[in-house]
């Protein structure tokens, strides 16, 4: 079960991402942008990680999402492959139109945060409630995760009241309280996000986007309010349920 | 009142997007990028001169300035966020002193160069690539 970690030039986290990928027993290489792209189809699943890809030039996403590869990566996830979009990646994917998903164009922004207190690049930790199974949650009930976020550019928005609704039910992850309450304001909602969404899908559920990096979650050495030994803290986090999900949807499992 | 900031140094943000355009398909001779700033102020006179020598919008090292678009040699476009931007009337009203602005616009100058000037085609390559209509307006000069 090969996995493709794409590195755009500018990337940064390439190295804790395929970490988090070998974790839950997939096997898996970076993948540099300029390779030959038809080597991807050697592969089960791609997650594009965090970072400035192109140093967010122009927008954040936007000169890698009309990158050649990511014609491949399209034809890949059109065949049922998961692909998964990590803070900087999740702006490629909504870039590129592959989430929503809906009409093969873009359909949505990941737009600078808007925040109260602080102007550009914020980074906390985040309360998520799951709302939908996707390739993504296979292996997670009803339940609310700690990760943490890292971004200037992160509020779902479009202006298309068709796409909202699209947006509202292809919501995989919502920003709440420790409860698992949903509340739209700041510091609940970090970015000002369009329905409090974290991670949106697209309609067949093996493409996401998410904001918060799951693979800084991936351990519980990881999380700030651990306490432990050093064996439960090599223990898996809140975020690896993300990898393990994707590894169960490549060996088939499905949610319906 | 407007103010064009253009950098001195090589702009890899425009080398990136000329680029990308090309590898795109679209026909263009070259792009080049400027900060764009609308002032509404009570009292123009000396203004400009002042803005300009403030070094948060212009640093004189890497940027040069002018207040007026000149679009002779190629097609403008001017892409905004919808959104205001943050925190710079403040920075300039109250930490800097101009208390003469009532209102200030910032957004993205492209200029388009082209064998022959096409409106449309500018129109076109600016929606493929440089805004997001999600977040962002745009607007040819």
């Amino acid at each position: 079960m090969k996995i493709a970690v794409i590195l755009f030039p500018g990337l940064n986290c390439e190295d804790e991402t395929l970490d988090s990928v070998k974790s839950v027993g997939m096997d898996g290489r970076i993948f540099r942008w300029n390779e030959d792209y038809r080597l991807l189809s050697g592969f089960d699943g791609f997650i594009i990680p965090g970072g400035w890809s192109y140093e967010d030039r122009i927008r954040a996403g936007a000169v890698s999402a009309r990158d050649p590869i990511m014609l491949e990566i399209k034809k890949q996830a059109k065949m049922g492959k998961p692909v998964l979009g990590i803070c900087n990646g999740a702006q490629v994917l909504v870039e590129s139109g592959m989430v929503l998903g809906i009409k093969d164009e873009v359909e949505m922004a990941l737009a600078p945060n808007i925040n109260p207190f602080v102007s550009g690049y914020y980074c906390t930790w985040v309360h998520l409630k799951l709302c939908l199974k996707s390739a993504f949650t296979l292996c997670m009930k009803d339940e609310v995760i700690k990760v943490p976020i890292a971004h200037g550019e992160g509020r779902f928005i479009s202006t298309d009241k068709n796409v909202h609704e699209h947006m509202k039910k292809q919501a995989v992850f919502r920003y709440c309280d420790s409860s698992g309450k949903v509340v739209d304001s700041f510091p609940i909602n970090p970015n000002g996000s369009f329905f409090n969404i974290a991670a949106v899908c697209n309609k067949e559920g093996n493409v996401m986007a998410i904001m918060p990096h799951p693979e800084r979650a991936n351990y519980m050495r990881q999380v700030p309010s651990f306490h432990g030994s050093f064996e439960e803290a090599e223990k898996a986090g809140p975020g690896r349920a993300i990898f393990l999900s994707m590894k169960k949807y490549i060996e088939g499992e499905r949610w319906n | 009142m407007e103010l064009i900031v253009e950098l001195l140094i090589p702009d890899t943000t425009a080398f990136t997007a000329f680029n990308t355009l090309k590898r795109m398909g679209f026909d263009i001779i070259d792009l080049k990028r400027a900060d764009y700033y609308k002032f509404d102020v009570k009292d123009e006179e000396g203004f400009f001169e002042r803005i300009k020598k403030v070094d948060i919008l212009v640093n004189a090292n890497k940027h040069k300035a002018s207040d007026k678009i000149e679009t002779r040699d190629f097609i403008g476009v001017i892409v905004q966020d919808m959104d205001k931007p943050a925190g710079l009337l403040s920075t300039l009203k109250e930490r800097l002193g101009f208390s003469e602005i009532n209102s200030v616009e910032k957004g993205t100058l492209w200029k388009i160069f082209m064998k022959k000037k096409d409106v449309e085609l500018a129109k076109k390559i600016t929606e493929a690539l440089l805004y997001n209509k999600n977040y962002q307006s745009y607007r040819v000069v």
